[in-house]
């Protein structure tokens, strides 16, 4: 019996022990589930199948002109956010649009996309098995977060004036495409920059990818006659050429079968031109024989100092750098040809902000699009100028500028005379390099003036691209530079024009 | 103390049955079926009443009657278990259930009462031809019907409860293996007759082709952490498991309670099957003595083949936790078991070891 007991006891105590040992498995498992990372991925996996988030979108930013006039803004309608343009087409290849899922595809909209965008909330709602969706006890929420309002250096007013007239002149004379930019001279803000064709922003899928195009930024041409100050610039500051020094623009310049003519050498009254003259009447016979004293090397490198042939960087998606042809495969033509601008392209930004070094005494300045930046009531503002070089002397400046103000007074620009003020500028029609040679009839017309002389406040760059039924730039983008001007000076009033 | 403790333990069950029943049904009754909610209450204690019930009449019922008439109680609850499949009463395509009102009767969970008499008859007193020959005839029939039915589960619990009493009771090495190789030859018939059918269960545990129901247990399980999301917040029960609040009552409730809840309830388990084995082994009537021990052992194989299943270490099958889950037939078996077992153990002064004179062979080393 006694026996019989013991071995019972024994058997029951190393039962006993079994069943804790299975407990203590069980435990041991349950702790990996609940405490050890082991079961993090359950538990993860779980909140994918119980939680449904539904996203609370963003607002975007809205963007300001520099007065604080909207140019985007987006509007809480019929239970989603949608993106308005105010001003329609005038901003529309500028500020660019959104898609239906609020992103930034074209201009500022792109290039800001993630400052503008936010940051979009989460709600949670709970998933039962069988489908059905219910709120969860807790509420969780995560508020979006509103995206920064931006402010452009944009003057809309500005912007305006530009656009119409642009648009105005370009179907008039039915180009294919055409930019009007105006910019600060003193220190690089862009108060307007426009670009041919216009679309409406908010129903852009019904337009071609050519409308969403910014010229100004992202097209590239050979300038033409608005490129000889360049040539003159440099020969002046490397002394290589005397004020009244005279040269013989009664021939044309033959070399091999090239032949450098001026297109109204026919009407010229004078044979010699000294080099007033030459900018004035936009000879290239003498702006060749300039460019004959001048090396390739060096005026290539002018050319690269003045920005040509690089981005300027603007905050601006798509910016087209230009070309310059390396100086080591020029022939003596391609010299004579850069002097009036052929056989390279630039971007009118780039003749805008070499414009701008001339009228603000020689400063190459970074072109400024942004003023600043508005985030949850805090203000950032963007630097407001900065210089990247000096590229010539004020004197120098000086001098191109009294040229540049005889070719409005009298000269290929003088459809752009204003009464009252002294106007400097330059035109340039750039005849277009068509299936392998020059056309006569498609040519890019464009001009580039500032105002007032002495101590300019802005410069605006007009051009059109194969305006039909017009022979010259004079005849007809002057006159627009004219009409904006004499509107601008309306708005800002007269006085602060007055040097 | 032992059985003050056990009473104890099991009425704390039956209260926690109460809450984890009402919030494993909160979604499935008040938000989906729109139920008043004074009717679920009342649903759900009539659940915990039915337990305690069970628990009160284990303690009513005299249990020398219980002795005297065991074969009576065991054959007629084998009979019992045969008449869903000789009435060919089918639902769900097995013949588990026998509906009787608005209840369901489960025979399978009833009859291992039956059972219990029968081993503990079995292992009692002396060991004769006759009364082997009775025994496996009772186990063979038993497992005959409960594999028509089918209930795999509860055949394994009795072979389990069988193989661990013969142990406990201290039956030699070569009885033991014996027995345990005839245990190990009926289950390799089993699973060959139904090979299909278990092979592909073991080959999707085996090869971690994680169940749907388990991964979902274990989602729970993780959700709970320390503390547990709170009771009444768990998500599991928003009919994301079938049958949650029979044979994953566990996970909801470690969702709900976290660590804290599973170290409870484990507690809770252990001390119940602690106070059994320990006052089981106390007394010294052999037919009592096994048929505690067998409580205990029907518990422990429930609680443990439940968690386990919740906590994907044994492959999916359906076990009631005993006393918390839904299922009425369990629930009642076991507080049944209980209270009879509290009885036989507050009463063992009074049995005398007398009809114990010479036993099996086993003691002849």
């Amino acid at each position: 019996m006694l026996k019989k007991n013991k071995k019972e006891i024994i058997r029951a105590k190393f039962f006993k022990m079994l069943i804790l040992s299975s407990f203590v498995l069980l435990f041991y498992k349950s702790i990996s589930y609940q405490l050890l990372p082991f079961g993090e991925i359950y538990e993860e996996q779980g909140e994918r199948e119980f939680i449904r988030i539904k996203r609370i979108k963003a607002k975007r930013g809205d963007i300001y002109d520099r007065n604080l006039v909207p140019l985007a803004v987006s509007i809480y309608e019929d239970g989603e956010w949608k993106r308005k343009y105010p001003f329609g087409w005038i901003t529309s290849n500028l500020i660019g649009f959104v898609n239906v899922d609020g992103e930034g595809l074209e201009g500022i909209e792109y290039e800001f996309n993630k400052d503008l965008k936010g940051k979009d909330g989460k709600m949670y709602y709970f998933r039962t098995a069988d489908g059905k969706y219910l709120p969860l006890p807790e509420g969780k929420i995560i508020l979006p977060k509103d995206g920064s309002d931006l402010i452009l250096t944009i003057d809309i007013r500005i912007q305006k004036i530009c656009a119409e007239v642009l648009k105005k002149y370009a179907e008039r004379y039915k180009a294919k495409r055409g930019w009007v930019i105006a910019v600060d001279p003193r220190n690089g803000e862009i108060l307007a920059s426009c670009s041919y064709p216009f679309f409406n922003p908010e129903r852009y899928y019904e337009y071609d990818n050519i409308h969403f195009r910014h010229n100004p930024v992202q097209y590239s041409f050979e300038p033409g006659s608005v490129f000889k100050p360049l040539t003159a610039l440099y020969a002046l500051k490397n002394l290589k050429v005397k004020l009244n020094e005279m040269f013989d623009v009664s021939k044309p310049i033959v070399i091999g079968n090239i032949t450098i003519n001026d297109p109204e050498i026919r009407y010229k009254k004078k044979k010699f031109f000294n080099l007033e003259e030459i900018i004035v009447h936009s000879s290239n016979i003498g702006i060749s024989q300039v460019a004959k004293r001048l090396s390739p090397k060096e005026i290539e490198k002018f050319a690269k100092l003045c920005g040509f042939g690089t981005r300027t960087g603007i905050l601006f998606p798509g910016e087209n750098a230009g070309r310059i042809k390396s100086y080591k495969k020029w022939t003596k033509v391609d010299l004579f040809a850069f002097s009036f601008g052929q056989g390279l392209r630039v971007t009118p930004l780039q003749i805008a902000f070499f414009y701008s070094a001339i009228a603000n005494g020689g400063y190459l300045l970074q072109p400024i699009l942004i003023k600043g930046v508005k985030r949850e009531e805090k203000y950032k503002e963007f630097p407001n100028k900065i210089i990247i070089r000096k590229i010539f002397d004020e004197k120098v400046s000086f001098v191109l500028k009294n040229i540049l103000e005889k070719v409005v007074e009298y000269g290929s620009g003088k459809k752009a005379k204003i009464k009252g003020i002294k106007i400097c500028g330059k035109t340039g029609t750039a005849q277009k390099y068509v299936k392998g040679k020059y056309s006569d009839e498609l040519s890019i017309m464009s001009f580039v003036g500032f105002f007032p002389k002495e101590n300019p406040v802005i410069l605006i760059y007009i051009g059109l691209d194969e305006p039909k039924g017009v022979r010259f730039s004079s005849e007809i983008i002057p006159e627009m530079f004219k009409l904006i001007a004499k509107k601008i000076i309306l708005i800002y009033g007269f006085n602060r024009y007055e040097a | 103390m032992g059985e003050k403790n056990l009473i104890f333990f099991v009425i704390l069950l039956i209260i926690l049955s109460f809450i984890f029943l009402f919030s494993s049904h909160f979604y499935s009754w008040i938000i989906e079926k729109d139920t008043n909610f004074m009717d679920i209450t009342l649903k759900i204690l009539s659940r915990n009443i039915l337990y305690i019930t069970g628990l009160i009449s284990g303690l009513l019922f005299p249990v020398s009657l219980l002795r005297k008439f065991r074969f009576f109680i065991s054959w007629g609850l084998l009979i019992f278990l045969a008449l869903p499949i000789m009435m060919k009463i089918s639902i769900k395509d097995t013949y588990r259930w026998i509906p009787l009102g608005g209840f369901t009767i489960q025979p399978s969970e009833i009859f291992k009462i039956g059972f219990l008499l029968q081993i503990s008859n079995f292992l009692s007193g002396n060991l004769n031809k006759i009364k082997i020959i009775g025994f496996l005839t009772f186990v063979l029939i038993s497992i005959i019907l409960l594999y028509l039915t089918p209930h795999f589960s509860v055949i394994i619990s009795l072979l389990f409860v069988t193989i661990s009493l013969l142990f406990l009771k201290g039956i030699n090495l070569k009885w033991l293996s014996i027995s345990s190789f005839s245990v190990f030859m009926i289950l390799i018939s089993l699973i060959f007759i139904k090979r299909d059918y278990v092979l592909e269960r073991i080959k999707s545990f085996k090869e971690k082709k994680i169940h749907y129901q388990v991964k979902q247990a274990k989602i729970a399980i993780s959700r709970g952490g320390f503390w547990g999301v709170g009771i009444g917040k768990g998500k599991i029960k928003y009919k994301f498991l079938p049958d949650l609040s029979k044979d994953f009552i566990f996970s909801l409730i470690a969702e709900e309670t976290g660590f804290i809840g599973v170290f409870i309830l484990l507690f809770i388990y252990l001390n119940i099957i602690k106070s059994l084995i320990d006052g089981g082994i106390s007394i010294n009537d052999e037919f009592y003595k096994t048929f505690v021990l067998g409580v205990a052992l029907f518990t422990f194989f429930n609680v443990f083949v439940h968690i386990g299943v919740n906590l994907g270490i044994i492959p999916v099958t359906g076990v009631p936790l005993p006393l918390i889950s839904y299922g009425g037939s369990s629930g009642i078996t076991f507080s049944f078991l209980f209270g009879t077992s509290y009885k036989i153990m507050k009463e063992k002064e009074k049995f005398k070891d007398e009809e114990v004179k010479i036993l099996w062979p086993r003691y002849s080393l």
